[in-house]
């Protein structure tokens, strides 16, 4: 180094030697290269949709649109794209609704009415009756201009569609009946949750078990005792508690000889 | 309205479509050139045209004559020779994506230089902690340079080598050491040799902005490298 402070370079001296810190010959041929590599890729390369958005923002920043609008404006067309495709697939599931709901309903129907004039076996004959009701609905529903498969659909086809056909109201009229006559715990909770029932005419009727619970239930009780002195909701819980047999037993017990009341332990 | 703001520095940074328009609102007075300037605009843009007629052949012409300088740059913000090739390259390919947007509002050379400045900004703010250095070698034919590297070493050729590495490394370390505007700055003003208003153009502030920022690095750069430079 310089030992003369008066002989030592500038600051701007000492930068402008870093313009002589240059790249070789052969590193501007392999930059070439690696240039023109890269420009190809850079035009078959797709570019991301993100891309957009910043040239958005600077056009809309030129264009001196508030953020607002611009917000606005891109959601109401992310919504109206929303739409657009919404709907798009609606139309879509619709038709595909329609081709799935038309083939499995069509050909049980078509295969028990094509099937019925022919004439089968006795024996087949309920089911074949309850598979051809329960698909001339079917048979109803099924819009015009929609191509029915009887032409196509082979025997073996048929016959598989209307038992298919015949298992299901099968088991839709069990599962029904199941439903309809509920017992044990089902009654009682019909009974409960359904009490516009026993206002009925019939339920209004008293049974004969009833007379006789009545009649049983005047005896235990004293003699001094009457209707109007018993409350009427006493009665009703000691015969909710007593059961049948403890009456039968609490009847044998007593007994009236020569104007006397008897009661054996 | 942070996002807002996060944006607006995103799109600032990666927008390469820079025009002298948004440079003139920064500055806030009109730009003037000088013929010379105004000569190599126009040469430079009958070669955009032409490139975006289709002749993307015409493109190699604005590489080849801004490939040097443009690399220049770049080395001189990194200081690694490996990443300014990548960064030159990237903004050569960024250029031509986006040339069809040239307007012609200001000149090819401060919108490329925009880019490649950009591009730099950007790469060094990603990788800020990761900074090694890759230096080309000094070239001592240049006559100039050897007047200087003569001067510094006090004209002998005992280990003119090694000190030349030395102060090479002593200089691109202190220019790290300045923020990356003040080192734009330096680089551009004082290696590359555009003018304030060629800077203000590209980095898209004032020229009064400019000069302050010079001001400051070169206090910096003169304290750093004391034992080196005279006062």
């Amino acid at each position: 180094m310089n030992p003369d402070p008066k002989q030592r370079p500038t600051l701007e001296d000492l930068l402008r030697l870093k313009r002589a810190e240059a790249p070789s010959e052969q590193f501007w041929t392999r930059f070439e290269l690696e240039l023109r590599e890269k420009q190809l890729a850079a035009i078959v390369e797709k570019r991301p949709w993100w891309c957009a958005f910043p040239r958005a923002y600077v056009f809309a920043l030129r264009h001196n649109l508030q953020i607002g609008s611009v917000a606005a404006l891109s959601l109401v067309v992310l919504v109206s794209y929303h739409e657009v495709r919404t709907s798009q697939y609606g139309m879509l599931s619709d038709d595909g609704a329609v081709v799935a709901r038309a083939t499995p309903r069509n050909s049980p129907a078509v295969v028990a009415s094509a099937e019925a004039p022919v004439g089968r076996p006795a024996a087949a004959a309920p089911d074949r009756t309850i598979a051809a009701q329960a698909s001339a609905s079917n048979v109803q529903e099924v819009p015009h201009g929609i191509p029915t498969e009887v032409e196509q659909a082979t025997p073996s086809e048929r016959l598989i569609a209307a038992n298919l056909a015949a298992a299901r109201t099968s088991g839709r009229i069990f599962s029904s009946g199941l439903a309809g006559f509920p017992t044990g715990f089902e009654a009682q909770v019909a009974s409960v949750t359904t009490p516009s029932q026993a206002e009925e005419p019939l339920a209004q009727m008293s049974t004969p078990w009833d007379e006789r619970r009545s009649r049983l239930m005047a005896g235990p009780l004293p003699a001094s005792a009457t209707d109007s002195d018993v409350p009427s909701h006493i009665g009703e819980r000691l015969a909710s508690r007593l059961s049948d047999d403890r009456l039968y037993e609490s009847l044998s017990r007593y007994g009236v000889d020569n104007g006397g009341v008897s009661i054996k332990f | 309205m942070f996002w807002v703001r996060s944006l607006g520095r995103f799109v600032k940074s990666h927008e390469p479509c820079a025009t002298v328009t948004d440079a003139s609102k920064a500055i806030g007075k009109p730009l003037s050139a000088s013929p010379e300037r105004q000569k190599e605009a126009d040469l430079d843009g009958d070669i955009v045209r032409s490139v975006q007629g289709g002749d993307v052949a015409a493109f190699d012409q604005l590489i080849l004559k801004y490939r040097a300088r443009i690399y220049g740059v770049i080395y001189n913000l990194t200081s690694n020779r490996e990443d300014a090739s990548d960064l030159t390259q990237e903004t050569f390919i960024k250029s031509f994506q986006s040339i069809h947007r040239f307007q012609g509002q200001s000149s090819f050379f401060t919108w490329i230089y925009r880019i490649a400045v950009n591009s730099t900004l950007s790469h060094l703010r990603k990788s800020r902690l990761r900074t090694f250095f890759s230096l080309e070698k000094i070239n001592e034919d240049d006559p100039v340079s050897r007047e200087l590297i003569a001067a510094i070493t006090d004209n002998t050729e005992v280990d003119r080598g090694s000190f030349v590495r030395e102060l090479q490394e002593r200089l691109n370390e202190a220019l790290q050491k300045l923020s990356i505007r003040h080192r734009t700055v330096v680089t551009l003003f004082e290696i590359d040799g555009l003018s304030h208003q060629q800077i203000a153009e590209i980095m898209g502030c004032s020229v009064g902005t400019v000069r302050s920022r010079l001001h400051y690095a070169k206090q910096l750069l003169q304290a750093e490298l004391q034992q080196y430079v005279s006062k």
